[in-house]
């Protein structure tokens, strides 16, 4: 090898361009955060710092690891850098990654990526999906007194009183409607369980008089908001989601292989595939959205996790070495 | 029964501060060990109070900003007590204990009803991802005001290698909690959402942490780099974190936004 290759080989394994394009990795990294739209992390000039510093791990390994054998710590983190990139180049270049439309009762045996239709080789059946609420949904008030708002977000529980400050008025939460309607009656019934029209019956007094009675609409904020001359209540309403999931029937060659209720941390691996629960509609509860999912160098990046953990481990606490 | 707990950390962390500040000035030992021994009682009752809400929860302590820094000024005065066993350095308790109080103050606008979990945090990788980022981060916070009482004091000072030794140690400590806390996030990002990296903001600074300490360590060990301009770095990465635990739930959110 003559030196011309040599000063070029000693550039790209050096400390000092591993330092350069990592201050440049950083920068790029934190402009990238503020400038969403730049996709910066798909630019060509990103991808070009990557494989650079790639090339630099890799070069900078190859002609330390004689100096760097008594420093096993070191080496396995270096080497541990090279399997992540190659986990994540895999995955890159022969990973698939797409969602699927599912309604209940249907099978669907092909899923959208961008412009693509993948074929799967086995159908997905949805049997049910399931939304489930928390018992205790949140409800919040902005107070305006006089014009001004004093309290904002302000949390109120259903049979629970509040007064409000600055003034003698007083209120009461009494009901709570998810699905309000008035029927021919005018009672006031709910529709559905489903949080369509939320409804807020508040009884406000002034001095410990009642005054009136009225509902309150997060989906209508500007309709009755006035409770009094110069007190006007705002109703939003957030629901608590406690769970949502698809249960779901694998089905090949016209029998079922797999049955499994899918859900966020937990999803379902077949045929090469892991199934995720992605997006649902409040509107439409027999409707789904999965996310699927092929990742051939996932082994190959958790072995790098592995490693590079080990690998720093060993070079901070040297002492566990022994265990 | 949990907002007492809270009050009498602030207080003890308060009292071990003032109790810092008057070490400082006077050089009286004594003053020393009150304000350790102040900070150690805080901190029991920082300890009780996150058990507590645990256990008045149903689940771990670490859902929301509130709990989260909370937890923050927990490991911070938990790493600077297991590290004055070893080093001693009771100056630097003046600057943990400030941070300390500085997290809980922020705590303290924010709201602290405990609130049912949502669904994507329903996992047992909740905790040991928040607890490792945690440990990180709360020793990196020790580390900084190390960096920022070596750049205070003179040059000649006798406690200035010390500052700076002790600074890099706790960086030394923190790395691998700050590569643990990652790999956890990727690897529950995996299993919960399919994908294991999205370059979203919070994944994104994160990394950035990751790299700015990995280029602190480079750059001393391979290049020699100590003294102010390691302190510099430190600061930095400190600013980087605080960045990502703070800033980008407040100015750039997300899919990682638990308010």
């Amino acid at each position: 090898m003559n030196k011309s290759q040599n000063k070029i080989i000693g550039f790209l394994s050096s400390v000092k361009l591993a330092i350069a394009i990592v201050t440049l990795l950083v920068i790029t990294c934190g402009l990238g955060t503020f400038f969403p739209k730049a996709d910066i992390y798909h630019s060509g000039w990103f991808i070009f710092l990557l494989f650079l510093l790639g090339l630099n791990l890799f070069i900078c390994t190859l002609t330390r690891i004689k100096s760097w054998r008594l420093k096993m710590g070191v080496v396995v983190t270096h080497v541990s850098l090279l399997v992540i990139l190659s986990g994540t180049i895999i995955t890159v270049i022969f990973g698939e990654q797409g969602f699927m439309p599912l309604y209940e009762g249907k099978a669907q045996d092909v899923f959208y990526s961008g412009n693509k239709e993948i074929k799967l080789g086995f159908k997905v059946y949805l049997e049910d999906f399931i939304l489930e609420h928390y018992a205790f949904d949140d409800h919040r008030l902005d107070i305006f007194l006089n014009g001004r708002a004093i309290r904002k977000n302000f949390k109120v529980e259903i049979g629970k009183d509040y007064s409000v400050s600055g003034s003698d008025y007083s209120f009461e939460v009494l009901r709570f409607l998810p699905d309000f309607y008035l029927d021919s009656h005018k009672n006031a019934l709910t529709r559905s369980e489903l949080a369509n029209n939320p409804a807020l019956l508040v009884h406000v007094k002034k001095a410990d008089e009642t005054i009136r009675q009225r509902w309150l609409f997060a989906n209508f904020p500007s309709f009755y908001d006035t409770v009094d001359a110069d007190l006007r209540f705002v109703y939003s309403f957030l629901p608590r989601i406690k769970a949502f999931k698809s249960k779901l029937k694998i089905i090949e060659q016209d029998k079922i292989v797999l049955a499994k209720t899918i859900e966020v941390n937990h999803p379902l691996n077949f045929g090469g595939y892991t199934l995720f629960q992605s997006g649902y509609n409040p509107k439409y509860l027999d409707y789904t959205e999965l996310k699927i999912v092929k990742d051939p160098g996932i082994t190959l990046l958790y072995a790098g996790l592995i490693l590079l953990n080990i690998g720093v481990i060993f070079i901070f606490y040297p002492k566990l070495k022994k265990l | 029964m949990n907002v007492n707990f809270f009050n009498l950390t602030f207080l003890a962390y308060i009292l071990a501060f003032v109790s810092y500040l008057i070490y400082a000035v006077f050089k009286k030992e004594i003053l020393a060990w009150l304000a350790i021994i102040i900070l150690g009682l805080g901190f029991i009752a920082q300890t009780v109070s996150v058990f507590l809400r645990w256990h008045l929860a149903g689940h771990p302590p670490f859902s929301n900003l509130y709990e989260s820094l909370i937890f923050f000024s927990w490991a911070m005065v938990a790493v600077y007590v297991i590290f004055n066993f070893v080093y001693k350095l009771k100056l630097i308790g003046a600057l943990v204990s400030l941070l300390a109080l500085l997290a809980l103050g922020y705590a303290s606008v924010l709201d602290n009803t405990i609130q049912p979990l949502l669904p994507a945090l329903k996992s047992n990788w909740l905790t040991i991802h928040v607890v490792t980022y945690s440990l990180g981060y709360g020793a990196v916070a020790v580390s900084f005001a190390a960096s920022l009482l070596y750049l205070i004091v003179s040059k000649n000072h006798a406690l200035s290698s010390s500052l700076d030794k002790i600074s890099y140690r706790l960086i030394a400590f923190a790395f691998p909690f700050l590569t643990l806390g990652l790999t956890t996030g990727a690897v529950w990002a995996k299993v919960a959402w399919g994908n294991y990296w999205g370059w979203d903001p919070k994944e994104t600074w994160s990394l950035i942490n990751w790299l700015v300490y990995a280029l602190y360590l480079h750059l001393r060990f391979i290049k020699g780099w100590q003294g102010k301009r390691a302190a510099y770095l430190s600061i930095i990465g400190f600013l980087t974190v605080l960045f990502t635990f703070i800033g980008v739930t407040l100015f750039l959110p997300g899919l990682h936004s638990y308010k």
